[in-house]
């Protein structure tokens, strides 16, 4: 029904009285869209990432080595970056105004983001031990070890994921590894890669 | 010879558990994967001096 001027209080405004597309961001309350309402495959849309190594590299014993997540384009494993928030390079990086270390990921969303890589060794002699460490602003938030090794065939794939929440004004994010084991690299493509994605907003 | 090998050349009584940055390791070395190589990022060894420029040459 179409009124001159406002509706009238007491007639009950339907869906017919709405035009199509014309609901806009500013007419809705904040935080006023439930779960309930959301339709089914509906996902949320902040930053997500992949990445792997294709450069690999020496890894020295007993030294703490920044791992070189250099691909976010290929096809060998996962490979994207929706927001253009992680810093595939060897050196910093300012991504959507964020100062962004070697080889991290820095959103631009704050929130609660889950955190996931691996990063495969080989081959560390027998005895020894693969540590990976995740660093939230060059502090280690959380670390895994394997070991395992026989020297010659055995890689090592330390394994694991973190939800950790960033700032999304400053926070970055990235992986280090260690090794007692003398002699070893870090592998390319499937064994060593880094992803992580929004999973709820701040 | 790298970083971690000089260092233990110069003091063969250092351990894994010196270096080890998730138990409490005194000594951190490090390789920000930029191309500058292996450096120590902490020398806190309580006995032993951090090595010269020199020694590590």
């Amino acid at each position: 029904m179409s009124y001159i001027g406002a509706k009238p209080a007491e007639q009950i405004l339907s869906s017919a009285d709405i035009q199509d597309g014309s609901i806009a961001t500013a007419d809705l309350a904040d935080a006023s869209i439930t779960q309930a309402k959301l339709a089914s495959g509906v996902a949320g849309s902040g930053p997500a990432f992949a990445a792997y190594s294709s450069s690999g590299g020496s890894l020295a014993s007993a030294t703490q080595t920044l791992v070189p997540y250099n691909n976010k384009t290929g096809s060998t494993a996962p490979a994207f970056d929706t927001a253009g928030c992680y810093n595939n390079t060897g050196s910093t990086a300012t991504l959507n105004g964020i100062s962004t270390p070697a080889y991290s990921f820095a959103p631009n969303v704050a929130g609660y983001y889950l955190i996931s890589a691996n990063v495969g060794v080989y081959y560390p002699s027998s005895g020894t031990y693969v540590y990976t460490a995740f660093q939230k602003n060059g502090s280690t938030v959380y670390f895994n070890a394997v070991g395992g090794g026989n020297g010659s065939s055995v890689e090592l794939s330390p394994t694991g994921s973190v939800l950790v929440y960033m700032n999304g004004t400053s926070d970055t994010f990235a992986i280090k590894v260690y090794t007692n084991a003398s002699s070893t690299n870090i592998d390319t493509g499937q064994s060593t890669t880094f992803s992580g994605f929004l999973a709820r907003a701040a | 010879m790298n970083l971690f090998e000089k260092i233990m050349a110069l003091y063969p009584e250092l351990t894994d558990a010196d270096f080890n940055p998730f138990r409490n390791g005194t000594i951190l070395l490090q390789n920000d994967s930029d191309g500058t190589g292996d450096y120590i990022a902490k020398w806190e060894h309580p006995t032993l001096p951090r090595p010269t420029e020199q020694e590590l040459a």
